[in-house]
């Protein structure tokens, strides 16, 4: 067997432990805890540094691809906090919010944030956009400021956008799980609507059969 | 993104490079630099912000050369700016250097030889970019205004409307890309400013998402 070479994956060189994460971290030194405020100012601070763009691996002049891979990192390690969680008890007038990590606080102690179903689609529905719109316009930023031709920085920026993507369709589905919620909803509530005018004419057919009846009495009764 | 002939516009062209980037120095604030380009101007008021800069400069090798680093709440307090110590926890490197406005925009303007690239980080405290930052940045790197309507679109709640604000932009004209809630810009090398220089956008307003 021939030997086939190492191939060196851009991924695997890019530091990802370097990337951008909103899990906590333990420092060795108090000091150099950043304040949460300053979370994400630091994650990229932290990122810019740690020499992932430098030129011995992207070639000369695509540095600043750093920029860009430290914003898309930091968006996809973010978690998409209108993304609904459906348990097992079938539909529910509110939905539990699935990556939001607050609590509000209940009688039984802290329930997990909850909110209108309708409100939870409206928000994913426009972040959905705002990244559909991001994603149609990074290509031609990168052709436009990088070296696309450059090997190693098109297979680091094909697999930032690759997970860019997945995110996308995983949010896509779960707006499309929600809107399923939603339209299911719809549904309940038309044929409670059916059943409650099916009732109410039911009652108006009996009353006026009473009244009716009672009609015939009172002619009978005057004849 | 000024226009016009060289003898009648004495602000940077690209058919006419300036000798040197402080084309700009002349004017107090962006507004009024703004004003003489005839573009639309911005707002004046000095208003209290939250904002925040930091600049890094990298050499040709990707090296980080050092951190600079800007906050309006201590600009009264600086009194020898440019040089004091840098503060722990928030977002400041021990090896920042914390610099006046006036120094901010000076380091911007002034080309270093051994500077390839810079990158400047803004953080917004409130839904608006303050005067001063405008400042800052436009003048320090001869920014047109757009950008900074791109960026406000981006830190801006949509919910609500701003008082006699105008349309919004058009962003996918601008040069600036939006990704998530930030916003990222990419300056070329050139007569306007001494080396390439990205600038992020990462608002304070929405580190924390309700």
């Amino acid at each position: 067997m021939g030997n086939l070479g190492t191939r060196v994956s851009t991924s695997s060189v890019m530091y990802p432990y370097k990337r951008p994460s909103q899990i906590p971290e333990e420092f060795c030194n108090a000091d150099d805890q950043p304040d949460s405020y300053y979370q994400n100012t630091w994650l990229v601070q932290r990122f810019l540094t740690s020499g992932i763009g430098t030129d011995n691996l992207f070639g000369k002049g695509n540095f600043l691809y750093v920029c860009l891979a430290a914003l898309v990192e930091l968006q996809l390690s973010t978690a998409p906090l209108n993304v609904p969680h459906f348990g097992m008890h079938g539909l529910q007038s509110q939905v539990i919010l699935e990556y939001c990590g607050e609590w509000q606080l209940g009688t039984d102690g802290p329930l997990a944030v909850s909110a209108d179903p309708s409100m939870i689609w409206a928000r994913l529905r426009k972040d959905i956009e705002e990244q559909r719109t991001t994603l149609r316009w990074i290509t031609r930023f990168f052709r436009k400021h990088f070296d696309h031709k450059n090997q190693n920085l098109q297979e680091a920026f094909d697999d930032i956008m690759e997970r860019f993507k997945y995110r996308v369709q995983d949010l896509e589905q779960s707006e499309s799980q929600l809107r399923d919620h939603l339209a299911a909803e719809g549904t309940i509530k038309s044929i409670q609507m059916a059943e409650m005018s099916i009732r109410e004419s039911k009652r108006v057919m009996l009353c006026m059969f009473h009244s009716q009846s009672s009609l015939v009495y009172l002619l009978t009764a005057l004849k | 993104m000024a226009s016009g002939t060289h003898t009648r516009n004495p602000f940077p062209t690209k058919s006419h490079p300036p000798a040197t980037p402080k084309a700009v120095t002349g004017f107090a604030s962006y507004a009024e630099y703004l004003a003489k380009l005839g573009r639309s101007t911005v707002e004046s008021s000095d208003h209290l912000s939250d904002d925040e800069m930091w600049l890094a400069s990298f050499d040709r090798g990707g090296r980080c050369l050092e951190w600079n680093y800007w906050d309006p709440s201590k600009e009264n307090s600086l009194d020898a700016p440019d040089n004091l110590p840098a503060l722990d926890g928030n977002g400041v490197r021990p090896d920042m250097t914390i610099l006046s406005s006036h120094g901010f925009r000076t380091v911007l303007q002034i080309p270093d030889e051994n500077v390839a690239y810079r990158v400047v980080m803004v953080a917004t405290g409130f839904d608006a970019i303050a005067p001063r930052t405008k400042d800052i940045l436009g003048l320090g790197l001869d920014l047109g205004p757009e950008i900074f309507e791109y960026a406000q679109m981006c830190v801006e709640n949509p919910y609500i409307g701003r008082h006699g604000a105008l349309p919004r932009p058009w962003h996918k004209v601008s040069p600036a890309l939006r990704i998530g809630q930030n916003a990222l810009c990419i300056l070329e090398a050139g007569s306007e400013t001494a080396s390439k220089t990205g600038i992020h956008n990462v608002p304070i307003s929405h580190r924390y998402v309700s």
